[in-house]
């Protein structure tokens, strides 16, 4: 897989050719949707919820400086430190520094989608620090040397045999000789291994579903623990989070976060959701003596003033993937970006440019689900249709692509034109199918032609047929 | 109450005007049947989906003006599309928004237009006649169904029934030029459909959108697949002399 | 003040003024202060007996186990019971909890209860909640001087005790216990637990325990000291 948007088509190719990838799509599909309904089902304000929720994070875009100035002032009233980066290079900088300062040679990280963004961990291998993924997801792709493929799942495209294969690898040096094959025993295997890397690392790094601005508390929603036992153990505790991230109150928070869990897996509430507020009181029994928190900008302040604002309401619950059939039919990685499915489409460019990413906003059929189900109410294939605007007045669209359509809607204005037109080649198709229904090959139709059969007209257009029948026309 | 005698335009649509006039000839008999006086403006060509899809808002402006102007003066517009419906309906007042010659007549007409099913239930309370033939699923095009809400309407008004076929809620992976850019993905979502269609039992597939059913029909075949498709129209007005959509003439 | 922070801030006022907003610290300050609810669900708003079925009805699809007892003095024996019938082996460590510290602790001896800092080798933690909310079965736990993050994830087992007047409807209500109990500051950390520790990241399969605790076994205790 090649890690640009670019590529798409090639990526997807590869993808669909690969049986494991597909029966891990087919039972990550079946599985998101059924849960989400039941979720719903039992809920019966859910879709109240997500106008309130979606109203809190349009407000909170409408006041974001003074939101994330107060966030600063709380953070630093109990005790922390905010650490603001405008780019990615920055960001990576100021972790590394900040690791540096307590000579750390071992990190714990909990899942992070903007470490992700920045590369950190690469950066923080190349500056001598290891860092160690521990939601067993990041962990398993960590092991395979792989991005992300799922902002929520990250190992989605992952078979159970192809877990046993990367721990029976990687864990052998450790003293793990015998290989595991069933799911419980692998998963407890990671839990021995990754148990000692909590208690050993020197920092732990976590990211921020939200930043509540009214106690300067940053928030993670996890699963497993994981994320809790990376900040709790180190002498120092960083969260990296984009600016996006803020939230008025903490009752602003509880509103969120019910439509958080059933949309991302069909939960009523994730088993972990902790709320962090500075380091250590002296007194307290443990925690971090140190807490920084990174706010990354990466050119969110400029979404901000454009068309596509509303992709900042995003909560990164993962629904729109779920449902989509693009995301399910090609995987993650097809998209070759950070983000992916729907909001990656849209997001990808908005961060990266949009002529290197335009193949996502164009990888869509605008058939609407992921619309349907996002909580925050992001018009998404509004979204991306703005952007496929914008690739068509830039000129970056691929230029035989934008002459076949002007010469339609060229034609199509010129009524005559077209139904001249139109006849004499629908003639040429109807002759050259003899009979046959469809052409199993058609010139300039190899797009189509090349996986299905194209069928073929009637004859004479409608049009033309109702014309000769002498039938009041208007 | 539905309306006496409205005044009706059919939108043809450029699909169904090039490769099924069978469903726009169904659609006119249904509707006539209705008690609908039907006239077909001669100069329509395309709603200008393909260019606003793509990003070509100019064109897409200029065909819209072209089409608002042909069908603003009939009590209805109906098409048997549920994704030109749409079009016209739901995003050329929102697209048109800012044109001050054309907002509100773009407001006005999308008051007025229907998609053909909806049309013919909700509008003029059609019931048409008893239908006999092959086991029937049916395939509802997302346009149709996410922007109209067009989904209890083919249903009632096929009686006899139709098997419903798991995820129906879900794309065919057509997307208009989505098909031909990214070919491969469009057709392992078709797959997944088709093999859906297929484990109903049901012979013939049907539904309101003829870019979804000739996408869907090209790869049946393809596959060698013993499905037959029609368009909605056809079936509703008992007409199935022409062969299904990619199969070859008796 | 860094020159990053003016860059940002500064960026984020002129995309809003490009929208023809500007934001206002008076309308970030009031929504802050005032701490509004929005819609909390009528699951959120049970009362009496209602409310206490729910907590336990949902603690039990949380796949976490509960179990009540009349008074603080009979939580110990309770635990052990719940240890032995589950077949979990102590050493017990228990919070510096003020309230546990008041428990007749010598009863489960040979579970070894003991407070003190956690160890690798603890079977079960036992921690108190300051509140339990039923809409979602989450015990809400805040560190403290007694009371220690890691034990609600280090030990294979928690047990957290809870009194039943401490149950409460809504997350919002469990933020209006939190801001009392701390005057108005914040815990270092707040953990809100729902069921015991799971992933499903291998292959969409739920396994529990994944790295914090395999299980979780509440005692609510219904009367007073």
């Amino acid at each position: 897989m090649q890690r640009r948007p670019a590529a798409f088509n090639a990526n997807a190719a590869e993808a669909l050719l690969d049986a494991d990838l597909q029966a891990a799509l087919g039972a990550a599909q079946a599985g998101f949707g059924v849960k989400r309904r039941k979720a719903i089902e039992g809920l019966p304000e859910f879709e109240a919820l997500c106008d309130q929720a979606a109203a809190i994070k349009d407000h909170v875009l409408d006041h974001l400086d003074v939101y994330l100035e107060r966030f600063e002032t709380q953070v630093f009233a109990s005790g922390g430190m905010v650490h603001w980066c405008e780019d990615a290079e920055q960001a990576r900088q100021i972790i590394v520094k900040l690791c540096r300062s307590v000579n750390a040679k071992m990190v714990t990280k909990g899942k992070s989608m903007v470490a992700e963004e920045i590369g950190l961990n690469p950066f923080l291998e190349a500056n001598g620090i290891r860092p160690v993924e521990t939601d067993l997801g990041e962990y398993i792709i960590q092991l395979a040397d792989e991005p992300p493929s799922h902002i929520i799942g990250p190992a989605l495209h992952k078979t159970r045999d192809q877990v046993s294969d990367l721990f029976h690898a990687h864990h052998r040096a450790l003293g793990f000789a015998e290989r595991q094959t069933e799911g419980e025993a692998l998963v407890g295997e990671a839990r021995a291994i990754l148990r000692q890397q909590y208690l050993q690392a020197d920092v732990g790094i976590t990211g921020a579903n939200f930043l509540i601005a009214e106690t300067g508390s940053t928030v993670i929603v996890t699963n497993e623990g994981n994320g809790d036992m990376t900040q709790i153990f180190p002498r120092m505790h960083i969260v990296i989070a984009s600016i996006e991230k803020i939230v008025p109150t903490l009752e602003d928070a509880a509103t969120l976060l019910r439509v958080l869990a059933r949309s991302a897996t069909g939960q009523e509430m994730s088993v972990y959701t902790t709320f962090s507020t500075g380091p250590k009181r002296k007194a307290d029994a443990d925690g971090p003596e140190q807490f920084h928190v990174v706010l990354l900008d990466n050119g969110r302040s400029e979404l901000l003033g454009g068309n596509q604002r509303d992709i900042l309401r995003c909560i990164r619950c993962g629904a729109c993937m779920n449902n989509c059939p693009v995301y399910m039919a090609a995987g993650g990685h097809a998209y070759g970006a950070t983000y992916m499915g729907p909001m990656g489409s849209v997001l990808t460019p908005n961060l990266t440019g949009l002529e290197r990413a335009q193949a996502l906003p164009f990888a869509s059929t605008f058939c609407g689900k992921c619309e349907a189900v996002c909580p925050m109410r992001i018009p998404l294939p509004k979204l991306m249709r703005d952007l496929r605007t914008e690739a068509h007045a830039t000129r970056i669209t691929p230029v035989r692509e934008r002459l076949w359509l002007a010469l339609w809607s060229w034609v199509s204005l010129r009524p005559e034109l077209y139904h001249r037109l139109s006849g004499m080649g629908l003639a040429v198709l109807k002759l050259l199918a003899r009979g046959r229904g469809r052409f199993h090959w058609l010139p300039l139709a190899g797009g189509w032609t090349r996986t299905r059969d194209f069928p073929a007209p009637q004859g004479e257009s409608f049009m033309a047929q109702w014309a000769r029948r002498g039938k009041p026309k208007a | 109450m539905p309306p006496v005698n409205p005044n009706i335009a059919l939108f043809v649509t450029c699909l169904v005007d090039l490769f099924r006039p069978s469903a726009a000839f169904a659609a006119v008999r249904l509707l006539e049947d209705a008690g609908c006086a039907v006239k077909v403006p001669d100069t329509q060509t395309c709603c200008g989906q393909p260019a606003y899809n793509s990003g070509d808002k100019t064109s897409a402006g200029r065909l819209a003006a072209q089409t608002i102007r042909l069908l603003m003066d009939y009590d209805y517009v109906v098409v048997p599309s549920g994704s030109c419906a749409a079009m016209i309906k739901r995003h050329y007042p929102q697209f048109l928004a800012g044109d001050a010659a054309l907002a509100a007549q773009a407001r006005t007409l999308a008051a007025k237009t229907f998609e053909l099913t909806q049309f013919l239930h909700d509008v003029m309370h059609y019931k048409p006649a008893a239908r006999a033939g092959d086991t029937l699923t049916y395939h509802d095009a997302c346009s149709g169904l996410r922007e109209l809400g067009v989904q209890a309407q083919p249903r009632a008004l096929l009686s006899g029934g139709v098997i419903e076929n798991d995820d129906g809620e879900t794309c065919c992976g057509f997307g208009g030029t989505f098909c031909v850019k990214y070919t491969g993905v469009s057709t392992a979502i078709a797959d997944k459909k088709l093999d859906r269609f297929s484990a109903t039992g049901a012979t013939a597939v049907t539904g309101g959108d003829l870019g979804c059913l000739m996408h869907l029909a090209g790869r049946a075949a393809r596959r060698g697949l013993p499905l037959q498709f029609r368009h909605v129209a056809e079936i509703l007005a008992g007409d199935v002399s022409a062969p299904a959509i990619a199969e070859p003439e008796k | 003040m860094s020159q990053q922070r003016i860059a940002i801030i500064g960026r984020i006022r002129a995309s809003l003024m490009a929208r023809g907003a500007v934001s206002d610290e008076h309308a970030a300050a009031s929504r802050i202060s005032a701490r509004a609810r929005n819609l909390i669900p009528a699951r959120g708003q049970l009362q009496g007996d209602a409310l206490r079925t729910q907590f336990q009805n949902f603690v039990v699809k949380t796949q976490a186990s509960i179990a009540a007892v009349a008074t603080a003095q009979d939580v110990p024996a309770a635990i052990g019971d719940y240890m032995a019938s589950g077949g979990i082996t102590g050493p017990v460590r228990l919070s510096g909890d003020h309230w546990l510290a008041t428990m007749p602790w010598n009863a489960i001896a040979h579970f070894n209860p003991a407070t003190g800092a956690v160890m690798e080798t603890d079977g079960a933690g036992v921690s108190v909640a300051l509140c339990g909310i039923a809409e979602t079965a989450t015990l809400m736990l805040t560190s403290g001087p007694t009371a220690a993050s890691g034990l609600n994830f280090l030990p294979p087992t928690h047990i957290i005790v809870l009194r039943a007047a401490d149950i409460v409807g809504a997350l919002e209500d469990g933020w209006a216990r939190l801001r009392q109990a701390g005057n108005g500051q914040m815990p270092r950390t707040v953990n809100l637990i729902t069921g015991p520790s799971r992933t499903a990241d291998i292959a969409q399969t739920m396994y529990m325990g994944a790295h914090g605790p395999k299980h979780l076994h509440v005692i609510v205790v219904d009367g007073d000291e």
